[in-house]
């Protein structure tokens, strides 16, 4: 098994409460894995788990071999890139400066902007097709755009990982689905594996891969291929029966059964 | 106009008003009285104050940054409580001074760094996020020091305690060759601090942002404040606490080069030197030949600014 990201019996602990419990599972390099489940299952705690920014009370996470919680930041931050759900865009940074600012594992503290750092943040803005928002300040996007930028920042890290934490909540259609043919793409055209965590069964159907599923800190739906996924697994982990139809491209939708 | 260009402007004017500020104020026919008030009086007090200045401002820059907050200033840890409360005690006791170093700077600087610590000590235990905590508990130990300073001052004869209501007010009215002597090594500490500016941007943009591109933030804020307190006491003790300097000058830098540290740091040590500069000529000659502490201007011109800072938009 060459898994490229691994955790093994993670548990985490926080104040006393035990939120994750015995969290096992693997990824092979380029692989897209979802993490859905009902709120408060601890999706979120187990991807900042996996970005070694919440170290395990017990278990591992190793990455292409590393142990994650030895590794230096800055060397972390070069194989695992993070968009978070929402950031503080609370300093007038232009959306230029934020994205070389996303080059800090690259660049350290000192060193100029290089034609390597140069290239990358060209890449990622042409990818996220954010050019148009370069001289914009961050504080004055739209949600919508704060995610591309978001998104853009990570590719500029040109990590290997990708964790996303929820990259549709709270988005409009046009936006929601930018933002999932900007992943299918990352992962797709740039090869990135990419680990994210979404209340939205559909985005996962869309995007394809694995899905795990998480309950109380548990995982109660062991990983299987979207394709797999049945209507009961799904009813039996957010405690409502499903249904599913096919569009007319023959895509499969599911949603809750709404009962009067 | 380009951020670089507004910053090359910003440091002539400052340096122009260093050089034209000890020839403002009365002067004396007789040339050779004039060279000395010039040499030895005006030009290493105007030095003294743009170094007390500078420092103050790039200190309340970065502890705006770690905070995230436009309200922290240099004295948010409580320092200048714990060196008020430290002078006040020397110069009520008489304490001796040490290593050369007089008694009452000596007593500000440590109790400068006291608070400091009791802050920082209290952040570790307890369960909230440390930066707010800090804030907090520099609110409240600076309170419990200004209590302490009171009773001191309350305790003490009417000569100690104009001695120590004078230090209070923060004043560069002493300040000579000596006093721009003691300063100079806390400078390039707070220019250290600043020198981090990729770390101060992203330490701006949040602790888990920050985190996520690779900076440890628990380390480099540590760093931080045991510069910048280190910085602040050593200014605090010799000039007293000269409040709102430290508070204006990076948000008047902020105004002219934009948020990014690589160009605020710079801006804001000459806005700060210039500021301090500014507001002590005006203490020297607005009611000459007697003096108003420089704190009391800086106090007069800080409140006016926040306001208007506030209802800009």
């Amino acid at each position: 098994m060459n898994a490229f990201l691994t955790a093994q019996n993670i548990n985490i602990t926080l104040g006393g409460a035990p939120i994750l419990n015995d969290i096992s599972l693997d990824l092979p390099e380029r692989g897209l894995l979802t993490l859905i489940g009902p709120n408060g299952a601890g999706k979120s705690t187990l991807l900042k788990c996996l970005a070694g920014l919440l170290p395990p009370t017990a278990g591992k996470v190793e990455l292409a071999g590393n142990s994650i919680g030895t590794l230096p930041g800055r060397e972390r931050a070069k194989l695992i890139a993070v968009v978070p759900q929402e950031a503080l865009f609370t300093v007038p940074f232009t959306v230029a400066e934020f994205l070389e600012l996303a080059r800090y594992p690259h660049r350290g503290s000192f060193s100029p902007l290089t034609t390597a750092d140069r290239a990358a943040i060209a890449q990622a803005v042409a990818v996220t097709d954010i050019a148009p928002l370069l001289h914009r300040t961050v504080t004055t996007l739209s949600g919508g755009e704060k995610r591309l930028v978001l998104i853009a920042a990570a590719l500029c890290q040109e990590s290997p990982l990708m964790l996303l934490d929820e990259p549709t909540a709270a988005l409009d259609p046009a936006h929601r689905t930018a933002v999932l043919r900007l992943i299918k793409k990352v992962h797709g055209e740039l090869g990135r594996t990419i680990v994210l965590v979404t209340h939205e069964v559909n985005d996962t159907l869309f995007l394809g891969g694995t899905v795990i599923g998480l309950k109380k800190g548990r995982i109660t739906l062991a990983a299987t291929a979207t394709e797999k996924l049945e209507l009961a697994a799904l009813g039996a982990l957010f405690d409502i029966p499903f249904t599913h139809w096919h569009d007319e491209a023959g895509r499969r939708l599911v949603a809750p059964e709404v009962t009067p | 106009m380009n951020r670089t260009v507004r910053l090359i402007l910003l440091a002539i004017v400052a340096l122009i008003i260093c050089g034209v500020a000890p020839f403002i104020g009365p002067s004396f026919a007789d040339d050779e009285t004039m060279r000395r008030v010039l040499y030895t009086l005006r030009l290493p007090r105007a030095g003294a104050a743009f170094a007390a200045g500078a420092t103050l401002a790039l200190c309340g820059m970065v502890f705006q940054s770690l905070f995230r907050n436009d309200l922290a200033s240099p004295y948010t840890l409580g320092v200048s409580g714990g060196a008020s409360f430290g002078a006040a005690l020397a110069i009520l006791l008489g304490l001796p001074g040490l290593f050369g170093i007089p008694g009452v700077p000596l007593a500000a600087f440590c109790g400068a760094l006291v608070s400091v610590v009791i802050v920082w000590r209290l952040s570790l235990v307890s369960h909230r996020a440390g930066s707010q905590t800090m804030l907090l508990a520099g609110v409240a130990v600076g309170f419990f020091f200004s209590g302490l300073t009171v009773l001191v001052q309350y305790l003490a004869d009417y000569s100690h305690s104009y001695r120590i209501l004078h230090w209070l007010m923060g004043s560069l009215d002493s300040a000579g060759s000596g006093e721009l002597l003691k300063l100079a090594p806390f400078v390039p500490v707070a220019c250290l601090a600043a020198l981090f500016h990729r770390e101060l941007d992203l330490m701006s943009l949040g602790e888990e942002t920050s985190a996520a591109r690779g900076l440890d933030p628990k380390k480099m804020s540590l760093i931080l404040f045991a510069l910048t307190s280190v910085a602040v006491a050593g200014v605090v003790a010799v000039t007293g606490p000269i409040g709102f300097v430290g508070l204006m000058a990076p948000h008047i830098a902020r105004m002219l080069v934009g948020p990014s540290h690589r160009l605020l740091g710079p801006a804001t040590f000459f806005t700060g030197g210039a500021l301090l500069v500014l507001c002590d000529t005006c203490a020297r000659i607005l009611i000459a030949p007697a003096e108003i502490p420089v704190g009391v201007i800086t106090a007069l011109l800080g409140g006016p600014f926040f306001l208007w800072l506030l209802l800009r938009k």
